[in-house]
C-alpha cells in the first residue's frame, strides 16, 4: 500500500469518527429537550393541510374598482408642483360655458389666481379637460362617469381582500363533517341481529347547492359481513340510504364551500 | 484512497437527509387529493333500542259480507290484531293497533294519506283489506309503506279459506317483518311441545301443538304415557317423540292427520333424543346398548339403524346442519358433557366446546351459522356458538333454562324455563341478540318446545 493511500485511509477514518461524534451529540441534545406534553383532544380529519388553503376562505370579494390608466400620467413631480387653488379656479369655468348664469357666479373666482402659478400652466395642457382633476391623482378610468350611478353610499360589506381558497381547509372540513353527522345521526337506525354491529356500509351521494340529494345515493362498500349478519347486509345499505334521504336537505351547509360538500362519502355503523 | 474519499460524501449526504426526500415525496403523492375527492366521514347509531314504530289500522272491506268465520268487517279487525301481536312479539317493532290509530277507508288502502301518518311519529304503515270472493274464500291484501319516504315497500295478497284467516294475517306480518328486518319470515309456523300438569313428583306430560303465537292449541296424546322431546317433521305431517308407553323409553312417530302412531324401531333397548334430518328422510336417535349409548340413524320409513358413534360413554342429542352434511351432538367421552361435530356418516368427530362448565343439547340453527346449546355451570343457561366452537354468547340468565330450539328463520331461540322450588315449567323465547326474552302463553305448563319450519 502506498503512503498516500495510508494517509487517505486515515483521513477517511478520522472523518467518519468525527461525523459519528457530531451526529451523536446532536441526537443527545435533542433528546434532552424532549418534554412530556399534556393530552389534548384531537379531532381526526382525513385531509391534512398539504393542500394550499386560505386562512379566510370565506372572505367576501372586495368591491370592484375601475381599472386605472397609468401611461398618460405625467411625472409625479409635475403633478405635485401646481398649487391647488389656481387649478381649481382655472377648471371651474370650463364645464359651465353652456350655462349663462354660471360665469357671473364664478367671476369672482378669477381674481384669486396668482400670476406665478398661472405661468406654469402651459406645461400641463391635459388639465384642460373638465374630467381631469389635477388636485387628485392624475389618472384616467376606462369606465364612464356614470359608473357609480345607482350605487348606494353605504359602507362596503367587504371585510377582507384575501381571495377565496380553492379548497376548504381541514378545520372547515371537520366542521362540515360534524354538521353532516349531526343531520344524519337522528335518522340513521341500523338493523339489529347477531353481529349486525360489525357491518359498516359506505354510502356515496351528491348534493346540489340547496343541500338536496342529486340522483340516488349508492352503497359503494360494505365491511364486516359474516355468516351471521349476512341477512342484514342489504337492509343495512337500504337503511343508510334512507337516512340520507330522510336527513336532506342539508341546507345548513354553507354554500361558499359547496366544492367541499358537493360530493359526500359516509360510513354508517352501529355501536351497541 | 480515492475509494475512501468518494464514499464519505455519500454517507454524509445520506445521514444528513435521512432519506427524507424520498419520504416527503411519497407523502405528497399519497395526500394529494383528486379534484372531486368526496367529503368523508362516519355516523354511528348508538341508540339503545332500534324498535320500529309502525301503524296498523284495521283492514277495511269494500263490501261487508258474511263468511263462516264471521263478517269481513270483523275479520279485517281481527287480522290487524294478529298482525299487531305478531310484530310486537318479535321485539323489533312498536305496533300501533286499531285502538291507537284512526280507521281507514277502502279507497285509502292503495293511496295512503302519507302526510297524515308522517305527522304521527311513526316510520311505517301497514294497510290492507279483506274481501269476500264469489267462491266462498276471502282475499286478504297487505300493503307496507315507508311513511317517511312515502314509498311502497311491499304488497301481498292471500286467498284463503275463511277459517284460515289467521294464516293470512301471519303471512302479512311475515312479509312486513321480513321486509323491515332483513330476516326470513317465521310467524306462519307451528310449535310442538310437552304440556305438563299435576304435582311436582307426578307430572302428567302430554304432547301438544299450537301456532307460533299460541293459537289453535291442541293436545295430541292423552297423558297415560309420559311424552318427551317432540320434533315436527319438515313437512308438518308427523311428529317424532319419546314415549314411556310401557315404562321404558322408545321413539314413536305420530301422524298428525290420521292420529295414528308407530314405533320407529322395535327393540328392548332404551331409545331417546330423536331428531329429523333436514329432508325428513332420516331420524337420528340415541340407543343404549349394554351401558354404552351411541347415536344411530334410521330411515323414517323404518329398517335397520346405522350406528354413527362408537366411543365409550354417552353420545346423545344429534342435530343435523341445515345442509345435512354434518351432525352436532353431545358426548361425555372426555369426562363431562361437551359438544362435538362429525360428518353425517359419523367420520371426523371433533370436540368444539372448550369453555368452562358442561355443554348439552346442541341444536344447529336453520341458517347454519350458529349452534345453540345449554350451558351447565351451577345454573342452566342458553347460549350460542359458531360451528367451530368460537364466539360463545350466553343469551339468558336464569336458574334453569334448557332445551333450545330455533325459530325457522334462525333469529329467535325458544327454550323452557323451570322455576326454582315449584318446578313449574314455561316456554320462553329470546332474540339472538339476547334481548326481548318473553314467555309464550300456554294453557298449562310447557316444556321441550320444538319449532317447525315456515308453512308453505
Amino acid at each position: 500500500m502506498k503512503r498516500s493511500e495510508y494517509i487517505g485511509l486515515g483521513v477517511a477514518t478520522i472523518g467518519h469518527v468525527g461525523l459519528f461524534g457530531v451526529l451523536s451529540l446532536s441526537i443527545l441534545n435533542t433528546s434532552d429537550s424532549f418534554e412530556r406534553s399534556e393530552p389534548i383532544a384531537v379531532t381526526l380529519s382525513d385531509n391534512i393541510a398539504l393542500a394550499d388553503t386560505s386562512p379566510r376562505p370565506d372572505a367576501e370579494p372586495a368591491t370592484s374598482i375601475a381599472p386605472e390608466i397609468g401611461e398618460i400620467v405625467p411625472p409625479p413631480e409635475e403633478l405635485t408642483q401646481p398649487e391647488n387653488t389656481p387649478e381649481e379656479a382655472e377648471t371651474m369655468p370650463q364645464p359651465t360655458p353652456a350655462r349663462t348664469s354660471a360665469p357671473k357666479a364664478t367671476a369672482p373666482a378669477k381674481v384669486k389666481p396668482k400670476p406665478k402659478p398661472a405661468a406654469k400652466k402651459p406645461p400641463v395642457p391635459v388639465n384642460r379637460s373638465g374630467r381631469r382633476r389635477p388636485d387628485r391623482r392624475r389618472t384616467g378610468s376606462r369606465l364612464g362617469s356614470n359608473f357609480l350611478d345607482g350605487v348606494s353610499d353605504q359602507e362596503s360589506i367587504s371585510r377582507d381582500q384575501t381571495p377565496p381558497a380553492a379548497r376548504a381547509g381541514p378545520q372547515v372540513q371537520a366542521s362540515l363533517q360534524r354538521e353532516i353527522t349531526r343531520k344524519l345521526k337522528p335518522k340513521w337506525r341500523a338493523p339489529t341481529g347477531a353481529d349486525a354491529e360489525r357491518l359498516v356500509t359506505t354510502v356515496d351521494w351528491r348534493l346540489d347547492k340547496d343541500g338536496r340529494v342529486v340522483g340516488k345515493p349508492r352503497c359503494t362498500k360494505q365491511n364486516g359481513v359474516n355468516a351471521s349478519n349476512r341477512p342484514q347486509k342489504d337492509l343495512h345499505c337500504e337503511r343508510a340510504i334512507r337516512a340520507v334521504l330522510d336527513a336532506q336537505p342539508f341546507s345548513s351547509l354553507p354554500v361558499e364551500y359547496y366544492d367541499a360538500w358537493d360530493n359526500i362519502s359516509y360510513d354508517f355503523d352501529r355501536k351497541l | 484512497m480515492r475509494f475512501s474519499i468518494l464514499i464519505s460524501p455519500i454517507v454524509v449526504v445520506a445521514l444528513a437527509f435521512g432519506f427524507a426526500p424520498g419520504i416527503a415525496q411519497a407523502q405528497i403523492e399519497a395526500e394529494a387529493p383528486a379534484q372531486d375527492d368526496p367529503l368523508r366521514g362516519s355516523v354511528t347509531d348508538d341508540s339503545s333500542d332500534n324498535i320500529i314504530t309502525i301503524s296498523v289500522p284495521g283492514l277495511p272491506t269494500p263490501q261487508s259480507a258474511q263468511t263462516p268465520a264471521g263478517s269481513t268487517d270483523e275479520l279485517g279487525a281481527r287480522v290487524s290484531d294478529v298482525i299487531v301481536a305478531d310484530l310486537r312479539s318479535s321485539g323489533l317493532f312498536r305496533p300501533l293497533g286499531r285502538n291507537a290509530v284512526r280507521a281507514i277507508s277502502y279507497d285509502e288502502v292503495t293511496t295512503p294519506a302519507l302526510s297524515y301518518w308522517r305527522g304521527r311519529n311513526n316510520e311505517a304503515l301497514i294497510q290492507g283489506f279483506v274481501r269476500a270472493m264469489p267462491d266462498g274464500r276471502i282475499t286478504v291484501g297487505c300493503y307496507l309503506y315507508d311513511v317517511v319516504l312515502g314509498t311502497e315497500l311491499a304488497r301481498q295478497g292471500y286467498v284463503v279459506e275463511p277459517a284460515d284467516w289467521r294464516r293470512a294475517a301471519h303471512k302479512c306480518a311475515d312479509s312486513v317483518y321480513s321486509r323491515l328486518t332483513g330476516e326470513s319470515p317465521f310467524f306462519d309456523s307451528r310449535i310442538a311441545y310437552i304440556a305438563e300438569t299435576g304435582p311436582k313428583d307426578r307430572r302428567t306430560k302430554r304432547l301438544a301443538i299450537m301456532d307460533s303465537d299460541g293459537a289453535n292449541h291442541r293436545f295430541i296424546t292423552n297423558g297415560q304415557a309420559t311424552a318427551l322431546t317432540p320434533r315436527f317433521s319438515p313437512d308438518y305431517q308427523s311428529i317424532v317423540y319419546l314415549s314411556f308407553l310401557n315404562g321404558s323409553p322408545s321413539i314413536y312417530i305420530y301422524d298428525v292427520d290420521s292420529g295414528r302412531q308407530r314405533r320407529v324401531f322395535s327393540t328392548s333397548n332404551p331409545t331417546f333424543a330423536p331428531r329429523w334430518s333436514p329432508d325428513g328422510h332420516f331420524i337420528l336417535f340415541s340407543m343404549a346398548v349394554s351401558g354404552n349409548t351411541d347415536i344411530y340413524r334410521i330411515s323414517a320409513g323404518g329398517g335397520e339403524p346405522e350406528r354413527l358413534t362408537n366411543a365409550p360413554g354417552i353420545d346423545v342429542g344429534g342435530s343435523y346442519s341445515p345442509d345435512g352434511s354434518k351432525i352436532v351432538f353431545e358426548s361425555d367421552r372426555s369426562g363431562a358433557q361437551q359438544i362435538y361435530v362429525m360428518n353425517a356418516n359419523g367420520s371426523n368427530q371433533k370436540r368444539i366446546s372448550f369453555g368452562g362448565g358442561r355443554y348439552a343439547t346442541p341444536e344447529w340453527s336453520p341458517r347454519g351459522d350458529l349452534i345453540a346449546f345449554t350451558r351447565v355451570s351451577g345454573d342452566f343457561r342458553i347460549g350460542t356458538m359458531t360451528p367451530s366452537g368460537g364466539n360463545i354468547r350466553l343469551l339468558t340468565n336464569s336458574w334453569q333454562d334448557e332445551a333450545p330450539t330455533w325459530a325457522p328463520n334462525g333469529r329467535l331461540i325458544q327454550f323452557f324455563r323451570t322455576a326454582r322450588g315449584s318446578g313449574k315449567t314455561s316456554i320462553w323465547q329470546v332474540d339472538l341478540t339476547g334481548k326481548n326474552a318473553r314467555q309464550l302463553r300456554t294453557p298449562v305448563d310447557g316444556s321441550d318446545p320444538s319449532w317447525g319450519p315456515v308453512l308453505p
